[in-house]
C-alpha cells in the first residue's frame, strides 16, 4: 500500500488515510466552495434581443481561473427549476452540433476531454507537477467533441440532482448501463461512423425514455405553454400533438437560432443568420441523411407506449422548418435497431414502459462488438480518476450524491464484470475493484450519465439511429458496461490495469486481449507523463483552473473547444438567476452617454461587498473549517485591491516642462565633473617690495653714510621746558619710579626718547627703580639700565634696583598704589653680592613704603590705555609726587589731555623723536634720538614721496580712462 | 587685590595652556600651517622650561629677549610702517573718493609736520605746517580718539547690560 506523507509532520501514513494519525493534520484535501468575488460577464448582463439585433460577440478571454468560477457558479446555481430549460438549451445545441457534423466530415483527430482527464488524474497520483497533455493523443470525432465540455456535462450532472432528491422509479440494473455517463458518451462516440450509413435504429423504449425525459424537463419549464401538454400526458390525460409539436419546434428554433447567431467560434455563425437560413441548414441536414418522415401519431405511441391513444395527427411540417419529431424519430429508431425490438422491464419502473427484451438483447452483445462500440474513447473514461469526474461535476453534486448514497444504498455494482464475460480476473484486481467501488458513488454517475444521455439521445437522433448492435451484443453491452461503469467508481489510477505494468497485468488474465477493443487497447498505451502534486488542503480559490494545463487542469485546447454557445448558455443561467424575481423583465440597457458617465469601475468600490463576504463566504481551514459567516481574521480593508479613485493624468503645462527642463539641465549639470577653473596668476607684490625696499634703503643709508644730514628742529615743544624743570627738581634721596610699559616693538622710538631721560637721571644721581606690568618690560627696563648705567658706572642694586613684573592691569596697578610693598614682593633680577632679601630691603627703596615716598613717577608706553590705567589709578595715591609721561607720537594726541587740563594729573610729557632730539640737545648728548634723526627724516620723506606718486598714479589713470571715453 | 593678582596670574597661565592647545591640535590634525604651530610650541616649552628652571631673570633669558625677540618685534613694527605706506599709495591709486582725500591728505600734514627738514626749517611755511599738524592731531585726533573711546565705552555698558539681562548669551546656547 501506498504511503502518504503528512504535510504537517512529515510522517508516512495510509494512502486512505484522511488525517494524519500522528499529528491529527489534514491529509486529504478539504475542498471547500468560496463564492467567487469576480464580477459577473458583462455579456452575460446584455439582455438577448434577438438573434438579428446580437452584434458577434468578442472573443471571451477570460482566465483559466474565471471559467473555474463561472463553472463553479454554474454548478452550485442551477436549481431544479432551470432544469428545464437547461436541458431544452442542451438539446437544441447538440442538435445544432449534429447539423454541423452533417455538413462537415467526422474528424478523428479531436480531443477527447475524458481521456484528458484520464491521463491527467494518473498524472496527480504520480507527479506533483501537471504536464501539457498532447491532444493529438486521443482521437475523437468532431461531431460527439462536444461530450468533453466540461461544461456540457456539468450541466447533465446539475440535471441529476432534481431526480435524485425527487427519488423517481431506480432503474434497473439491467438498464442501469444506460443511464452510466462515461459508456453512453462512448457509445455516442461511436455514432458517428454509423450516422453515414443513415440506419434509424432506436428502440421503442429508448425512445420512450428520451421522450419522457423531455416531456418532465418540459414540464418544470412554467414559461412555455406548450409544456402542458407533457404533463397531460404524464397524467394519462390526452395530448393534442399540433401543440406539443408547434411547442418543440418554436422553442427549438428560438434557441437555436438565438445560439448559433451568437458565436464567435463558429465560422458559420460570425454573420447574423435569419430564421429561414437555419431552418434551411435543418433542412438540408434531413435531407442529406435521406431522413424517412415519420407520422407523428406513430411516434408519440412509440414514446409512450400505451399512454396515449386516439392522438391526433401532426400536421407536416414545413421543409423549412426543424422538425423535432423527425429527430426523435430517428433517434426512436436508431436505439431500436441497435437494442432491438425488446422490453426492458426495469425501464417502466424508471422512465416508462421499457420491455423487457432489451435485456436480453443486451446479453446477447458480444464483447467485441461492444468493445467496437465503445471505442477507445470510452475506455479512456473509464480509467479517468475519480478526482477529476468530481471536479468537473462539482463537489455539491458529488456531495448530494453521496447523502442519496447513503440514504438508498440501492446500486450494487459487480466489480466482477471481466469474469461474467468469460475473463479470468487475478485477485489482486478484484480486491482493488471492491475496494474502490466501495468508496465511488456510483449513482452520481449513473444519473448523470443517464440524464445526459437521454437529452444527448434526444438532441441527436441521427447519431443514435447510425448506431448498429450486433444481435445478442446488448446483454454483453449491459454486463460490461456495468463492470466498467464500476471501474470509474473504483479502479485507482495507479492500479496495474492501467499504468505502466498495464502490458504485464493483462497478459495474466486470461481471455482479456481477446475481448479487448481497438480503442482499448490503444488506450493501454503507459502513460508517462508526470502527475500533479495534490496538497492536503486545498480550497476552491486555490484549486488549479482545470482547463488550465499549466496549472494542472485540462489543457488549454480543451477550453478553446468549448463552444460559445456553452457559454452563451452560462451567461443564460445567470441572467435567470439574476431575474428569478421578475423573469419577464428584460435587463436594462445603459445608453451610451449614460454609459460614458459611469465613474470608474474599482474593485470592491461598493459598500455592500463586505456583508456579502461576511454572508457567503465559509471558512476553508482550521477548526471553524465549513462554517459560514466567520470573522474574517483579515480586515478587508487590509486586503490587496486595487486604488479607489483611479490616478489621474498629469497635466503638463508648457510652462511647467520649460521648468523641468531646466531642472533636468541643472541636475545634469551637477553631476558634470566640473572644469578645471584656470590657474589663477599669482601677481608678485612688486609694488610692497619697491616700496619697502626704498624705505629701507633710505633709512639704512643715513644710518651708515649720514646722508643726507638734516637740520636739528630749530623749535623745542612748549612743554618741554616744564618737564625739564620737573626732572631738575627731584630730590636726590628720593628714588625715581619709572614704569617700563611699552612692548620691544616701540623700543626704538620709546629707547631714544626715554634712554634720554634715563641718561639724565642716572646722569644726575638720580636712584631708579623700575617696574612693568608687561612681562617683557623688567627686561627692557633691565636692558636700558644696563646700557646707561654701562654709561655712567650705575650698578644694579645701588643706582638701580628693578621690581619686575607686575601682574593684574589696572588692578595691580591699584593695589601697587596702596601698598606698593604687597603688590611686588620680589625684585627682578637682583644682584647676587647683596645682603637684603628683596628689592624693597634695598638701599634704594628701603625708605620706600608708599607712592608718596618716591621723589618722581615716570610713566614710559606707548600705549593710551596703559597711560590712561596709570594716571588713573596711581594719581589718588601719588599725593605730591610728580607724575610725568614719555609717550610715543601716535599716543600723544590722546594723553595730552591729561596734561593740558586745569588740574592736570600728568605733570609732563615727553614725546616724538624731535622732543628727544632736543632734549638731547639740552643735556648736552648725543643720544639715539640724534642719530635716528637723519634716517627719520628720509624715511619720512619717502613715505610723503610714495604717497604723492601714488596719489599722482590715480589721477593719471582716472584722467586717461576719461580722455579715452571722451575719445 | 592679591587675590586679584592672584586670579590675574592664573588667567595668565590658562591662556597660555589654551595657546599651547590650539596649536598642538593644528599639529595633530596637521591642518594647513602647522609647521609654524610646532615652532611656537617648541620654543613655548623651552621658554617655560628655562623659565621653570632659571628663573625669568635668567642671563640666557636675557640674551633670547635681547637678540630674538626685541629685533622680531622691532622689526614688525618697521614693517607696520613699510605697509601702511603701501596702503596709502593704492588707496590713492585706486579709489579717488572722499575718504581717499581726506585719509592722504592727514597724512601728508602729519608726517611733513614731523619731517625733520621742515622742522629745522624757520620758513613760515614750516611753521604754518607744524601748528596744522598739531592742531589735525590735537584736535582731530583727540576728538576721534575720545569718540572711539566713549563710544567703546557704551557699547561695553550695553553688552553688560544684555548679559545681566539675560538677552546676550555669549557662552550659552
Amino acid at each position: 500500500m501506498d504511503e502518504v506523507r503528512c504535510p504537517m509532520c512529515s510522517k508516512p501514513n495510509p494512502d486512505d488515510a484522511e488525517e494524519c494519525t500522528f499529528c491529527g493534520a489534514r491529509i486529504t484535501p478539504l475542498v471547500v466552495e468560496q463564492p467567487s468575488e469576480e464580477p459577473p460577464i458583462e455579456e452575460a448582463q446584455e439582455p438577448f434581443e434577438s438573434t438579428e439585433e446580437v452584434e458577434p460577440a468578442e472573443p471571451v478571454e477570460e482566465t483559466p481561473r474565471s471559467e473555474v468560477d463561472w463553472l463553479s457558479r454554474m454548478r452550485g446555481d442551477i436549481d431544479d427549476d432551470d432544469e428545464g430549460k437547461q436541458l431544452e438549451e442542451e438539446e437544441l445545441e447538440a442538435t445544432q452540433l449534429i447539423e454541423e457534423k452533417a455538413e462537415t466530415p467526422p474528424d478523428l483527430g479531436k480531443t477527447d476531454f475524458l481521456g484528458r482527464m484520464k491521463a491527467l488524474g494518473i498524472q496527480e497520483d504520480e507527479e506533483p507537477e501537471p504536464v501539457i497533455e498532447e491532444p493529438e493523443e486521443l482521437d475523437v470525432p468532431e461531431e460527439i467533441d462536444f461530450i468533453g465540455d466540461e461544461q456540457l456535462l456539468e450541466d447533465a450532472a446539475e440535471e441529476i440532482l432534481p431526480e435524485i432528491e425527487t427519488g423517481e422509479p431506480d432503474v434497473p440494473e439491467e438498464i442501469d448501463f444506460l443511464s452510466d455517463e462515461q459508456l453512453l458518451e462512448d457509445v455516442t462516440e461511436e455514432i458517428p461512423p454509423e450516422i453515414e450509413t443513415g440506419e434509424p435504429d432506436v428502440p421503442d423504449w429508448l425512445a420512450r425514455v428520451r421522450a419522457r425525459k423531455l416531456t418532465d424537463e418540459l414540464l418544470r419549464d412554467e414559461e412555455l405553454e406548450e409544456s402542458d401538454w407533457l404533463s397531460g400526458l404524464r397524467e394519462g390525460e390526452e395530448l393534442d400533438e399540433d401543440e406539443v409539436i408547434e411547442s418543440l419546434e418554436s422553442a427549438i428554433e428560438d434557441d437555436i437560432i438565438s445560439e448559433l447567431f451568437d458565436e464567435d467560434e463558429l465560422p458559420e455563425s460570425a454573420t447574423p443568420v435569419s430564421e429561414d437560413a437555419v431552418s434551411d441548414v435543418i433542412d438540408s441536414v434531413e435531407t442529406q441523411e435521406d431522413i424517412e418522415p415519420v407520422d407523428e401519431k406513430e411516434l408519440v405511441a412509440e414514446y409512450f407506449g400505451e399512454g396515449i391513444e386516439d392522438e391526433p395527427d401532426v400536421p407536416e411540417e414545413g421543409t423549412g422548418e426543424f422538425d423535432l419529431e423527425e429527430v426523435d424519430t430517428l433517434a426512436a429508431t436508431t436505439l431500436k435497431d441497435l437494442f432491438g425490438d425488446v422490453e426492458l422491464p426495469s425501464a417502466d419502473e424508471a422512465i416508462g414502459a421499457i420491455p423487457e427484451e432489451v435485456e436480453d438483447d443486451l446479453e446477447a452483445l458480444e464483447a467485441e462488438d461492444i468493445a467496437e462500440l465503445l471505442g477507445e474513447d470510452l475506455l479512456d473514461d473509464l480509467e479517468a480518476p475519480t478526482k477529476d469526474i468530481v471536479d468537473i461535476l462539482g463537489d455539491d453534486l458529488v456531495a448530494d450524491v453521496e447523502e442519496d448514497q447513503v440514504k438508498e444504498e440501492e446500486v450494487e455494482l459487480d466489480p466482477k464484470f471481466l469474469a461474467d464475460i468469460g475473463l479470468d480476473v487475478p485477485q489482486d484486481i478484484e480486491a482493488i475493484l471492491d475496494e474502490e467501488l466501495a468508496a465511488f458513488d456510483a449513482e452520481l454517475i449513473d444519473e448523470a450519465s443517464g440524464e445526459w444521455d437521454e437529452s444527448f439521445l434526444a438532441l441527436e437522433p441521427e447519431a443514435v439511429e447510425s448506431v448498429d448492435l450486433a444481435p445478442g451484443s446488448d446483454e454483453l453491452l449491459r454486463d460490461t458496461t456495468l463492470e466498467e461503469a464500476d471501474l470509474i467508481e473504483s479502479e485507482p489510477l495507479d492500479s496495474p490495469p492501467f499504468t505502466e505494468v498495464e502490458g504485464e497485468k493483462r497478459a495474466e488474465i486470461p481471455g482479456l486481449d481477446a475481448v479487448m477493443p481497438d480503442w482499448l487497447e490503444e488506450s493501454d498505451q503507459p502513460i508517462d507523463e508526470e502527475l500533479p502534486h495534490v496538497p492536503a488542503l486545498i480550497l476552491d480559490d486555490e484549486l488549479p483552473p482545470i482547463t488550465s494545463v499549466g496549472e494542472g487542469g485540462i489543457d488549454e485546447a480543451t477550453v478553446a473547444e468549448i463552444p460559445v454557445w456553452l457559454q452563451d448558455l452560462r451567461e443564460d443561467v445567470d441572467e435567470e438567476e439574476e431575474g428569478e424575481d421578475v423573469p419577464e423583465l428584460a435587463k436594462a440597457k445603459l445608453p451610451p452617454w449614460l454609459e460614458a458617465m459611469r465613474p470608474i469601475e474599482t474593485f470592491r468600490a461598493k459598500p455592500e461587498i463586505e456583508p456579502i463576504e461576511e454572508e457567503e463566504i465559509v471558512e476553508a481551514a482550521g477548526p471553524l473549517a465549513g462554517l459560514k459567516g466567520v470573522l474574517l481574521a483579515e480586515p478587508v480593508v487590509a486586503m490587496p485591491r486595487s486604488p479607489g479613485a483611479a490616478v489621474s493624468a498629469l497635466d503638463v503645462t508648457e510652462l511647467d516642462y520649460s521648468k523641468a527642463e531646466i531642472l533636468q539641465r541643472m541636475v545634469d549639470e551637477e553631476e558634470r565633473e566640473e572644469a578645471l577653473s584656470p590657474e589663477k596668476i599669482t601677481r608678485l607684490p612688486i609694488l610692497n617690495w619697491i616700496i619697502a625696499f626704498l624705505i629701507i634703503i633710505v633709512a639704512v643709508i643715513p644710518l651708515i653714510l649720514g646722508i643726507p644730514n638734516f637740520n636739528s628742529p630749530t623749535r623745542a615743544p612748549r612743554d618741554l621746558s616744564q618737564f625739564l624743570d620737573l626732572i631738575r627738581s627731584i630730590p636726590p634721596s628720593e628714588p625715581v619710579l619709572v614704569i617700563f610699559d611699552y612692548e620691544p616693538g616701540f623700543s626704538t622710538e620709546m629707547d631714544a626718547v626715554a634712554g634720554t631721560l634715563v641718561e639724565d637721571l642716572v646722569g644726575n644721581g638720580q636712584r631708579v627703580a623700575t617696574l612693568s606690568t608687561r612681562p617683557t618690560g623688567p627686561l627692557m627696563a633691565d636692558l636700558m639700565l644696563r646700557n646707561v648705567g654701562s654709561m655712567y658706572g650705575a650698578q644694579n642694586g645701588i643706582d638701580y634696583i628693578h621690581l619686575g613684573y607686575l601682574p593684574g592691569g589696572p588692578l595691580a596697578m591699584s593695589l601697587f598704589g596702596v601698598t606698593p610693598r604687597e603688590a611686588l614682593v620680589n625684585g627682578f633680577n637682583m644682584p647676587e653680592d647683596i645682603d637684603w632679601e628683596t628689592a624693597w630691603d634695598s638701599p634704594i627703596l628701603q625708605d620706600v613704603s608708599q607712592l608718596s615716598d618716591l621723589g618722581m613717577i615716570v610713566i614710559l608706553t606707548a600705549n593710551t590705555e596703559t597711560a590712561r590705567n596709570w594716571v588713573e589709578q596711581l594719581e589718588p595715591y601719588a599725593g605730591a609726587v610728580p607724575t610725568v609721561m614719555v609717550l610715543s607720537a601716535g599716543v600723544e594726541p590722546l594723553i595730552r589731555p591729561y596734561f593740558e587740563s586745569e588740574a592736570p594729573q600728568i605733570e609732563g610729557i615727553l614725546t616724538g623723536i624731535p622732543s628727544a632730539m632736543i632734549y638731547e640737545g639740552v643735556i648736552g648728548r648725543m643720544g639715539a634720538a640724534t642719530e635716528q634723526w637723519n634716517a627719520y627724516g628720509t624715511a619720512i620723506l619717502v613715505a610723503v614721496l610714495i604717497l604723492i606718486g601714488g596719489l599722482i598714479y590715480g589721477l593719471w589713470v582716472w584722467f586717461f580712462r576719461t580722455f579715452r571715453r571722451s575719445d | 587685590m592679591q587675590w586679584a593678582g592672584i586670579l590675574a596670574a592664573a588667567a595668565v597661565f590658562l591662556g597660555l595652556y589654551n595657546l599651547f592647545l590650539v596649536h598642538w591640535n593644528k599639529v595633530n590634525d596637521q591642518t594647513p600651517g602647522w609647521p609654524y604651530s610646532a615652532v611656537l610650541i617648541f620654543f613655548f616649552l623651552v621658554t617655560l622650561a628655562l623659565g621653570l628652571i632659571f628663573g625669568p631673570d635668567f642671563e640666557i633669558m636675557g640674551l633670547l629677549f635681547r637678540y630674538v625677540q626685541l629685533p622680531i618685534e622691532t622689526g614688525l613694527m618697521a614693517l607696520l610702517a613699510i605697509s601702511l605706506v603701501v596702503a596709502g599709495f593704492r588707496l590713492v591709486a585706486k579709489r579717488k573718493d572722499a575718504v581717499s582725500i581726506v585719509f592722504i591728505v592727514t597724512a601728508l600734514l602729519v608726517l611733513i609736520g614731523n619731517s625733520p627738514w621742515l622742522m629745522g626749517s624757520e620758513s613760515i611755511i614750516a611753521h604754518l605746517l607744524g601748528n596744522v599738524r598739531a592742531w589735525v592731531a590735537q584736535v582731530w585726533s583727540v576728538g576721534g580718539a575720545r569718540g572711539i573711546l566713549l563710544g567703546i565705552a557704551l557699547g561695553a555698558v550695553a553688552t553688560g547690560l544684555r548679559v545681566i539681562l539675560g538677552a546676550d548669551r555669549p557662552y550659552g546656547d
